[in-house]
C-alpha cells in the first residue's frame, strides 16, 4: 500500500467524506458510511470498493450488516509522507532566509 | 491522530524588506538559486515553468497568482511518494496541491507563511475546472478551496 494510491483513492469528495466519517467512528455500517451522499446503492458500493482496493478501508460482514473500518496503517503512511514534505518546506524556508539575509550587505543587521 | 492529513503550514521571519522577499520568491532567476537548481520559463500567472529540484527531480509548476508584495501561489504535483523522479506534465490535469506564499511586514522584517493544501481532497476534475475558472479570479478559487477543505 503506497501513499500515492491512498491519496488518489481519496481524491474524490464523496470518498473523502466516507473516510472522514470513518475517522470519527469506526467500525460503522456501510449504510451509515454512505447515507445522504446522493448515490445509488450500487454507486456507493463502487466508491467504497475503491477505498477497499487502496487498502484504506476494510469491510467485515457481521450478521446481516456489513461494517467498514479504517485501516490505521494506511493513515499512518499518509501522515509520514506529509511529515516528510513538512521537513522539506522547513529546509526551503531556511534556504530562503539565508539567501536574503546573506544578501543584506551593509544593512547593519547581523544575520 | 486519526484524521486525513491535508495541509502543511510553515512560516519564517526574515530580516529583509517585504518587496525584497517577494522578489526572491516570485522572480524565477532568484527562485532558481534558493529553492531549485534553476528554472525554465517565467513566473507569470498562467505560465507553467519547470524547476529542477536536484535529487527530487524536475517539477512543472502552474502559476496561479502573483500579487506583489504579499501573495504568490502555484499548483504542482508534489512529493516523492507520488512521483519519485519528478513530474513535468501539466499539473492541472492531475491531482495536485496548491502552494501559497503569504508575506507580511513585521518589526523584524518580513514574515513568510507557506501553506500547501489539497493532499486529500482535490479530484482531477476539480483542478481542471479551477484552471478554466482562472479568469474569474483566484479569490474565487481560494474560497472554493477553503470551503472544500473545511467541508
Amino acid at each position: 500500500m503506497s501513499a500515492p494510491t491512498l491519496f488518489r483513492a481519496l481524491g474524490d469528495p464523496l470518498r473523502y467524506t466516507m473516510v472522514e466519517r470513518l475517522s470519527t467512528e469506526s467500525p460503522m455500517t456501510v449504510g451509515r458510511v454512505t447515507e445522504g451522499l446522493d448515490l445509488t446503492r450500487q454507486g456507493a458500493r463502487r466508491q467504497l470498493q475503491v477505498l477497499v482496493d487502496a487498502g484504506l478501508v476494510v469491510l467485515e460482514p457481521k450478521g446481516r450488516e456489513v461494517y467498514a473500518h479504517l485501516e490505521p496503517e494506511a493513515l499512518s503512511a499518509m501522515h509520514q509522507m506529509v511529515e516528510e514534505l513538512t521537513r522539506r518546506w522547513d529546509r526551503r524556508l531556511d534556504a530562503l532566509r539565508r539567501h536574503l539575509e546573506d544578501d543584506q550587505t551593509g544593512s547593519g543587521k547581523p544575520a | 491522530m486519526n484524521t486525513v492529513p491535508d495541509r502543511i503550514e510553515r512560516s519564517v521571519v526574515i530580516a529583509a524588506p517585504i518587496e525584497r522577499v517577494f522578489k526572491a520568491i516570485s522572480d524565477p532567476a532568484e527562485f532558481g538559486t534558493w529553492f531549485s537548481n534553476g528554472v525554465e520559463g517565467d513566473f507569470e500567472v498562467g505560465s507553467q515553468p519547470v524547476i529542477d529540484e536536484g535529487k527530487y527531480g524536475r517539477f512543472r509548476l502552474a502559476i496561479i497568482a502573483k500579487e506583489p508584495p504579499t501573495y504568490f501561489a502555484y499548483r504542482w504535483v508534489s512529493g516523492t511518494a507520488f512521483v519519485p523522479d519528478g513530474f513535468t506534465s501539466n499539473p492541472l490535469e492531475h491531482p495536485n496541491t496548491l502552494v501559497e506564499f503569504r508575506l507580511s511586514a513585521t518589526d523584524q522584517g518580513t514574515e513568510v507563511c507557506v501553506t500547501e493544501t489539497g493532499f486529500a481532497t482535490l479530484p482531477e476534475s476539480y483542478a481542471a475546472q479551477n484552471f478554466e475558472d482562472n479568469t474569474g479570479g483566484w479569490e474565487y478559487q481560494l474560497n472554493e478551496l477553503a470551503n472544500h477543505v473545511s467541508a
